[in-house]
């Protein structure tokens, strides 16, 4: 028997034995969901954990900041950004060169307004999207702002009171930690209203990079090099040092995770051997009798290794779910956001099934060269 | 009749443990034609069994050859014996060994499946079989649910579903009773009458008189071939 036919008859012989022995069928799934549930569970902590680190890093401040070519990082630093803006058609453009690249684009406007009677940086941010040193702006609404503690200082302003920014009234939302950086000097509104107060609809003139993990920024630089005439790349401390210290430290990670899926798949495939020898030897007189009734090696070997893939499907799934419950359970805040990934339960079944047919292989060949005569004779 | 099996100088060894052998068939020269019903008898550890297992494709010889029409079955690849078994050969068994986890309907059917036959057709030929030994209401049963005697007739079925040139039994009423096995015996010969060749192995030499040839096998040798006394058929 060759070719599809030998595979018909495979699929169609493992699909009944599955359906008729379940308990076989279960027991070796069981064996698969506790390695792969191992594997998911460690490799969502594994992740959660990494964000948490580069979450940390991005409080630092971003590793690039665009500001329209013509101004400098002085200028940056003393908010004095002047006119020039990137229309929202130049935004575009940038994250269609860029997004494959970074995490966050963080397009921000940053004009002088009056406060108090004072010329005081105004920073239109979007409060879903920003990342701060003191953690994402909530409850920035129109009408509504948040200081920078030195500022707060200097106007003596309490969250809940009402002042006048840019001849329009505001009621402080909050006031920010002390970050020892210019932010401390500044205020926060959300970043439509006031591009609509100014009428510079869809317009920033800072745009915050987070590169993706393991993305150098230089990479990043090197996309924008058509831009160079329109923007200029202010390289920050935070993207010089951290970064380049994380991606080497996040690349010993991915070592040492590369090692514990090795690991792990040959652990899982020598017990799929085991459980496949196992089945074959007290299958031996079924595998003899189809043997005898006209059934090839290849069909024998295919008959196996179908049902280990059908194990190694189903104990994935099984593990996946456990794999996402243990990590839940140690991590609860970090491992929902990655729990849910298509990607990662497709992964771990192809690596799975992968690993439970290769497991099936020498014992579909052992079963497929026994001596089935002798086998039935003896029965 | 014409020549269907033909075995020349046919020796199995088996090598032992401490390289002791024991030689199962000792230069064995037969030859079986179309349409006899054959029964191989002898005392236990006599190459009975080997002898069916030899001609059936499964025990290849250590010595001589064995010839399924034209063809030398050993010379043949492990696939292409596989083939004949599937579409030549009919196999069933003391223990009947029907696949557990099958429906009679499916055991039956497994030789047309490993065969790449149409689903419908072997379906459909399974239940024309299954009716004709009286097993129709049986169909959907397992294996566990049937009768000793039953399970043999499910297995002959399956022996029969690819329509095989030969049928090859080994001791296929000994686990049955009387009427079971009478049974059983009716079944083969009436598929006997219709053309089949069947080459029985029996412990039990009132039932060996009922074919047309009986051979006697002793330490792996033929001493006894001659026709069956109740068969009326000279061979």
């Amino acid at each position: 028997m060759t070719g599809l036919r030998g595979m018909q008859a495979g699929f169609w012989l493992a699909r009944r034995d599955l359906r008729g022995r379940p308990g076989s069928f279960l027991a070796g799934s069981l064996v698969v969901a506790v390695i792969v549930s191992l594997g998911v569970a460690a490799e969502v902590i594994l992740r959660a954990k990494g964000q948490a680190v580069r979450t940390e890093i991005d409080r630092m401040g971003p590793a690039l900041r665009l500001v329209p070519a013509g101004n400098t990082g002085s200028d940056l630093a003393r908010f004095d950004l002047g006119p020039a803006a990137f229309d929202q058609r130049m935004m575009d453009d940038l994250r269609a060169a860029i997004a494959p690249l970074c995490r966050v684009l963080d397009g921000r406007l940053v004009v002088r307004e009056t406060i108090q009677g004072r010329s005081t940086p105004v920073i239109g941010v979007d409060p879903d999207g920003s990342f701060a040193s003191h953690g994402n702006f909530s409850e920035l609404e129109e009408g509504r702002v948040w200081l920078g503690s030195e500022l707060a200082r200097t106007l003596m302003s309490q969250p809940g009171e009402e002042l006048v920014l840019g001849g329009r009234a505001a009621r402080i939302a909050g006031i920010l930690g002390e970050t020892a950086s210019a932010d401390d000097l500044a205020a926060f509104v959300p970043l439509e209203p006031l591009q609509r107060a100014l009428g510079r609809e869809g317009a920033v003139n800072l745009i915050d990079v987070y590169p993706r993990q393991g993305v150098e920024p230089a990479e990043v630089i090197e996309r924008l090099d058509p831009w160079r005439s329109r923007v200029h790349v202010l390289e920050m401390d935070r993207g010089r040092s951290s970064t380049s210290s994380i991606a080497r430290m996040e690349a010993g990670l991915e070592r040492h995770r590369r090692a514990w899926y090795g690991v792990s798949a040959f652990v899982l495939a020598l017990c799929i051997f085991i459980w496949s020898h196992l089945n074959a030897v007290e299958k031996r007189i079924e595998v003899a009798t189809l043997v005898a009734l006209g059934c090839g090696r290849g069909s024998v070997l295919l008959l196996l290794a179908t049902q280990a893939a059908a194990v190694g499907a189903a104990g994935t799934l099984l593990g996946y779910g456990l794999g996402a419950l243990i990590a839940l359970a140690q991590d609860h805040d970090g491992a929902r956001n990655f729990v849910f990934s298509l990607k990662l339960l497709s992964a771990m079944e192809l690596g799975a099934v992968l690993a439970c047919v290769l497991g099936a292989l020498p014992a579909g060949l052992l079963a497929g060269l026994r001596e089935h005569a002798a086998v039935l004779q003896e029965s | 009749m014409s020549e269907l099996v033909r075995l020349t100088s046919a020796t199995k060894q088996f090598s032992g443990r401490q390289g002791l052998s024991v030689t199962a068939l000792k230069d064995v020269t037969l030859s079986i034609r179309r349409g006899e019903f054959v029964m191989v008898v002898g005392p236990s550890g006599s190459g009975k069994s080997t002898l069916l297992f030899t001609v059936g494709g499964m025990a290849r010889p250590t010595g001589g050859t064995v010839h399924f029409g034209d063809t030398d079955v050993y010379a043949l690849s492990p696939s292409r014996r596989a083939a004949l078994r599937r579409a030549r050969l009919g196999f069933i068994f003391q223990t009947f060994n029907l696949l557990p986890y099958l429906s009679c309907l499916d055991n039956v059917t497994v030789p047309a499946v490993l065969d790449g036959q149409p689903r419908k057709a072997g379906l459909a030929r399974g239940r024309e079989l299954l009716g004709q030994i009286g097993l129709a209401a049986r169909i959907a049963h397992r294996p566990a649910e049937l009768s000793v005697g039953e399970r043999q007739r499910v297995a002959l079925c399956r022996s029969l579903i690819n329509a095989p040139d030969l049928l090859l039994a080994d001791e296929p009423t000994g686990n049955l009773d009387h009427q079971a096995t009478l049974g059983v015996l009716e079944l083969f010969k009436a598929q006997n009458a219709l053309g089949l060749t069947i080459l029985m192995v029996t412990h039990d030499l009132n039932l060996a008189e009922q074919g047309t040839r009986l051979i006697r096998l002793e330490a792996g040798s033929v001493v006894e071939d001659r026709p069956c006394r109740h068969s009326g058929v000279s061979v």
